[in-house]
């Protein structure tokens, strides 16, 4: 009888499978069944693995990503650098990252299209604004976010500015469909301000929270 | 250096001679050895590993018990030295390895995984995974025959579930 990979007990196929880099668990997930349900446990493997009593971090430096193990606890908290994130395959300069749910947005220095990447599967998806404005004078907010659809996610990309640069008021609010491949105008009407569109915000559960203050006419 | 020879017999009745160092290299010998379950005279049976695979594992346990001995003689060499002869042991390995049939590579590792030799189980399932790698699914399929049971709709709609990315 011919030996093949069905014959191997299923923590020495784990083991085989937990070599694969993930960035090519999407063609083994394809493959059958069962390989389906063990990549899926894979991934969530490599994502809970550090669990216990120590965290990931990812950290911008240097125009770069890294992935950064912190440790806290009363006697000797502490932080290591893991290295450098690369799956980006193009020499890119990071000025500032998002994060939604395993997904990573990158705002890009000398670049005006963003990336969003998924650094688990090594997957990248690459965004050209509309239009464009001197990062300089004008900064734009920008978050991920999804909407839970029947059988998958439906990512979308927000973009705004509400701002007040030389006393003129500029606002747009627009959102990107990553199923449509579409930009689209938000109509909406404010009650709100979020001066410095580009300041800190907080993603949970596909919606991002900013800091806001009621409207003043002028 | 220790001279002791031990004896292997695989399941279908093949003899080998082994350094008691390198039978080492497998825990579960090594175990025996310490309980004094192993008699000079007979060889220990191993009811799970053919002579062919048997023959494998101890090229393997042969050729690193050698490089294990040259690390406790050269404790000062230096870091090019390390390198050179790190270097040295992984051609080694690639090519050992690249000799071998996919369900010798399976075999291997079970008989690895039955004798407990972690390093060989690495080797193996490490250098399987590189058979996966860059792979498309029909490609991954064909090499470890592999039925694919999805249903057309199925595969489908795991290729929705990161839809955007395929693209």
């Amino acid at each position: 009888m011919r030996t093949t990979i069905s014959n191997l007990p299923r923590y020495l196929i784990e083991e085989i499978f937990s070599r694969v880099p993930l960035k090519f668990m999407k063609a083994m997930r394809l493959t059958c069944k069962s390989w389906y349900s063990f990549t899926k446990m894979h991934i969530g493997k490599a994502a809970t693995a550090t669990k216990e009593g120590k965290s990931m971090m990812i950290t911008l430096m240097n125009n770069n990503l890294y992935l950064t193990s912190v440790v806290v606890d009363d006697v000797d908290p502490y932080i290591e650098h893991k290295g450098k994130l690369s799956c980006l395959k193009e020499q890119v300069k990071i000025s500032q990252v998002f994060y939604c749910e395993g997904l990573l947005l990158c705002i890009l220095i000398n670049d005006t299209r963003v990336v969003i990447w998924n650094p688990y599967l090594g997957q990248t998806r690459w965004i050209k604004p509309r239009y464009y404005l001197h990062p300089h004078r004008y900064r734009f907010g920008k978050a991920l976010g999804y909407e839970n659809k029947e059988s998958c996610r439906n990512i979308k990309l927000l973009r705004f500015i509400d701002d007040l640069p030389h006393r003129k008021r500029i606002f747009c609010y627009e959102i990107y469909n990553f199923d449509s491949s579409l930009w689209t105008t938000l109509d909406v009407t404010r009650h709100w301000c979020i001066w410095y569109s580009s300041s800190i915000c907080l993603s949970l559960k596909g919606n991002t929270y900013w800091c806001a203050r009621k409207k003043i006419r002028i | 250096m220790s001279s002791n020879m031990i004896m292997l017999k695989s399941s279908d009745g093949a003899s080998f001679e082994i350094e008691e160092a390198a039978a080492r290299k497998s825990k579960i010998i090594a175990n025996m050895i310490e309980v004094e379950c192993v008699d000079e005279d007979k060889a220990i049976p191993l009811q799970n590993v053919t002579g062919n695979i048997l023959a494998l594992v101890i090229e393997y346990c042969n050729k690193h018990i050698v490089d294990d001995d040259d690390d406790v003689a050269t404790e000062e060499a230096s870091e090019e030295e390390e390198e050179a002869k790190k270097k040295k042991v992984d051609d080694w390995e690639a090519e050992f390895m690249n000799s071998m049939s996919l369900e010798t590579m399976f075999e291997l590792l079970l008989a690895a995984n039955y004798l407990n030799i972690k390093s060989l189980i690495d080797l193996v399932c490490q250098t399987i995974a590189n058979n996966i790698k860059d792979k498309t699914p029909e490609e991954v399929r064909k090499i470890f025959s592999i039925e694919n049971d999805f249903t057309p709709e199925e595969e489908e709609e795991i290729r929705k579930e990161n839809a955007w990315a395929f693209g």
